[in-house]
């Protein structure tokens, strides 16, 4: 099923790839002097990665852009399973940035003060690679869980109820984007083990992973 | 045969004190044709989104053949065919596309079938679903939902944007299958005209409550089928 999916995706998103790999291949023939060239990579990678967020979600109302949450839980499919392809489908759009995001270290020290320098230097291996995927997978969650959240909030009868509710929903994400960085940031400045900020954006990842999946499942 | 579904004590309600309905209790046997009928916002999508399991009841129980939808009884939604206008399909899939993908998710899914309805409801495999009307574009998901051979088919008012010759192919289609196969329909719609001579079941719902479900028959107490619209339209007018 999840290749059924993904080939779709693939398909429908045919032009934005190879726009992708075009500007990657001509940034690194002309401009890989240039550090800034992977800082501009890092950010066209991430944009990349969000614009089909709001596909892999569904909407709840009538669009023709992107196939509506009311087809999709309606087929004869699992609807934690297809939760999960859904994670999935959006993680492939991630690939890009994640791949960057792992290789930039090794051959770029440098990297650590354009984009990731909150991480410490010589931070161990492995879990730098593992704190880049349960990055992705909480802000992967939290762009899911934000047009999700605005459903419902337009339900509400006032717009002070509304108000609050997008405030909550906005210092919730800053909250959880704070928590992480500072734990990071704790590692670096007060020397506490490597682990401390996986433990954190574990926790804070799987909270976000825990809730958006129930609000997807019951959003309509 | 089609689906049975029962309904007791049936209640929901949204933001904590927004009741929109309120124990019903009716049961829906297999091979009735129900039109659920309403002003808006009476809760006819609600109770069709409650059939369906996107949502969980508040209060009692809603079981679709013995069991509680909302606890995602998937393999069941095998024979349930679901159309409604808030379905859509990205505009950059042709017919084929969207045909061929949801073809995969059944295993009843029948070729045979799809090419007939295809012919019935005009559709070219190769047109850009961008391209459509919201009209036409509901008849590809009629096509699509259609040649899953369903057991229960519940229609949350399509028919609205179906031309004159496309809602008649339509309630044509699903009158045929209703005798034919004894599946069940639940149909919420708006528009009444010709309703009688296709449905078995009637039910009216006012501000969330059952006022009237029954056979058709009794609903017309022995008047003419061209009294239909004009006896529902009374009912609701006056209040119930």
């Amino acid at each position: 099923m999840i290749y059924h999916f993904i080939k779709r995706d693939f398909i429908s998103h045919r032009l934005p790839w190879a726009i992708l790999v075009m500007g990657t291949f001509f940034s690194l023939m002309f401009f890989s002097y240039n550090h800034l060239i992977y800082l501009g990579l890092l950010y066209a990678y991430l944009l990349f990665a969000m614009s089909p967020m709001g596909e892999m979600t569904g909407a709840k109302w009538r669009s023709q852009h992107v196939m509506s949450r009311s087809y999709l839980l309606a087929l004869p499919v699992d609807r934690k399973a297809l939760f999960a392809v859904t994670q999935w489908r959006a993680l492939i759009f991630f690939t890009p940035l994640i791949a960057l995001a792992f290789i930039l270290p090794t051959f770029l020290p440098e990297a650590q003060r354009i984009y990731i320098n909150f991480i410490p230097k010589n931070f161990p291996f492995g879990i730098y690679h593992v704190l880049v995927i349960l990055m992705v997978v909480w802000l992967l969650n939290s762009m899911m869980n934000l047009p999700l959240g605005f459903e419902r909030v337009w339900a509400y009868p006032t717009q002070q109820k509304r108000m609050i509710a997008y405030a909550r929903m906005i210092g919730v994400f800053l909250f959880e984007l704070f928590l992480i960085i500072l734990s990071c940031m704790e590692t670096y400045l007060y020397g506490s083990k490597p682990i401390f900020p996986l433990v954190v954006t574990g926790f804070v990842a799987f909270i976000r992973f825990y809730l958006t999946r129930r609000s997807w499942l019951t959003s309509l | 045969m089609g689906f049975q579904i029962d309904i007791q004590n049936l209640g929901y309600q949204i933001l904590k004190n927004r009741q929109i309905l309120t124990d019903l209790n009716l049961q829906i046997a297999p091979g009735d044709f129900l039109a659920v009928l309403g002003e808006n916002g009476a809760g006819k999508t609600t109770l069709l989104d409650l059939i369906l399991g996107f949502r969980k009841p508040s209060q009692g129980t809603l079981k679709v053949q013995n069991e509680k939808p909302y606890q995602d009884n998937w393999k069941s939604r095998q024979e349930i065919a679901y159309l409604s206008e808030k379905v859509d399909i990205p505009g950059d899939w042709t017919v084929d596309d969207f045909l061929k993908f949801n073809e995969y998710f059944y295993t009843r899914y029948s070729h045979e079938i799809e090419a007939k309805y295809l012919k019935v409801f005009r559709v070219n495999r190769m047109d850009r679903l961008g391209n459509m009307s919201a009209g036409e574009i509901r008849r590809v998901q009629i096509v699509a939902a259609l040649s899953i051979e369903p057991k229960l088919i519940v229609v949350d008012e399509i028919t609205a944007v179906l031309d004159i010759v496309g809602r008649r192919h339509f309630m044509g289609v699903l009158r045929d299958l209703n005798r034919e196969t004894r599946c069940t329909i639940v149909l919420a719609t708006n528009i009444l005209e010709d309703l009688a001579d296709h449905i078995t079941h009637v039910m009216l719902l006012r501000k969330g409550v059952v006022k009237t479900f029954g056979p058709l028959a009794a609903f017309l107490g022995g008047a003419d089928a061209s009294a239909f619209s004009r006896t529902v339209a009374d009912l609701l007018e006056d209040g119930l």
